[in-house]
């Protein structure tokens, strides 16, 4: 069991704000944002209708809403999520659907850069 | 059954609806409806109108409570609203402040 844990189970509907310094396991439904010092897991049966932030997030659900996680975001096989999505890393699984916008980290190497700075001072 | 657990310091602003037990050992502002059960844990801070066949309190709750079965309020509850039930239950050690409801 998590430690500081939240559950929200199929049969539960929540209307609002959710947040926490833990985890939580949305198995019903949220119309709202979440807001988690912890991981977030919206289950197959979970439906998150707003903007969610979190550490780490396992989505196997239906999100319509931007998500924000400090490490990953994975989209297991049942996701169906609409939004955009910025982390780390975010992880697309086959059979998951997905429409909007994503934002990772990148760091290019430097050797393009130089390269890219050389054709614009060219350009210029 | 599923519960679902508001888990210690978690904070739900706005209202849940529930079919399942509800179990609180955060804070709730706002209305909780259910047609299970509802617990707000010793250390849980409820604001909320609260309507649910069965509530039972241990933690701190503002606000009125409707329950269709039974309410009881634990000894280590601090209550301030109406209650509205058939069966009421309010321990030794139980603060309360309000109005009190069996419809006899």
């Amino acid at each position: 069991m998590m430690k500081q844990g939240c559950k929200i189970a199929r049969g539960t509907a929540v209307r609002g704000n959710v947040t926490g310094p833990g985890n939580l396991v949305l198995d019903g439904q949220v119309v709202g944002t979440i807001a988690l010092g912890g991981d977030l897991h919206i289950a197959k049966r979970g439906t998150l209708l707003g903007n969610s932030q979190g550490n780490e997030m396992q989505i196997d659900g239906v999100v319509e809403g931007n998500a924000v996680a400090h490490n990953s975001i994975t989209l297991g096989r049942h996701a169906r999520v609409q939004g955009k999505l910025k982390a780390k890393s975010v992880i697309l699984n086959p059979g998951a659907q997905f429409s909007g916008e994503i934002e990772m980290d990148v760091i290019l190497p430097e050797e393009l850069l130089e390269t890219l700075n050389d054709k614009e001072d060219s350009n210029a | 059954m599923p519960k679902t657990i508001i888990g210690k310091s978690f904070i739900i602003d706005g209202e849940v609806s529930s079919s399942d037990p509800l179990v609180i050992e955060g804070t709730v502002k706002g209305m909780i409806q259910s047609d299970d059960s509802v617990m707000v844990d010793s250390g849980a801070i409820v604001e909320a109108e609260i309507s649910s066949p069965e509530v039972e309190v241990s933690g701190r709750l503002i606000g009125n409570v409707l329950a269709t079965s039974k309410v009881e309020l634990k000894d280590s509850s601090h209550v301030v609203g109406n209650l509205k039930a058939p069966s009421i239950l309010i321990a030794d050690g139980a603060s309360f402040k309000g109005n009190v409801d069996m419809d006899a």
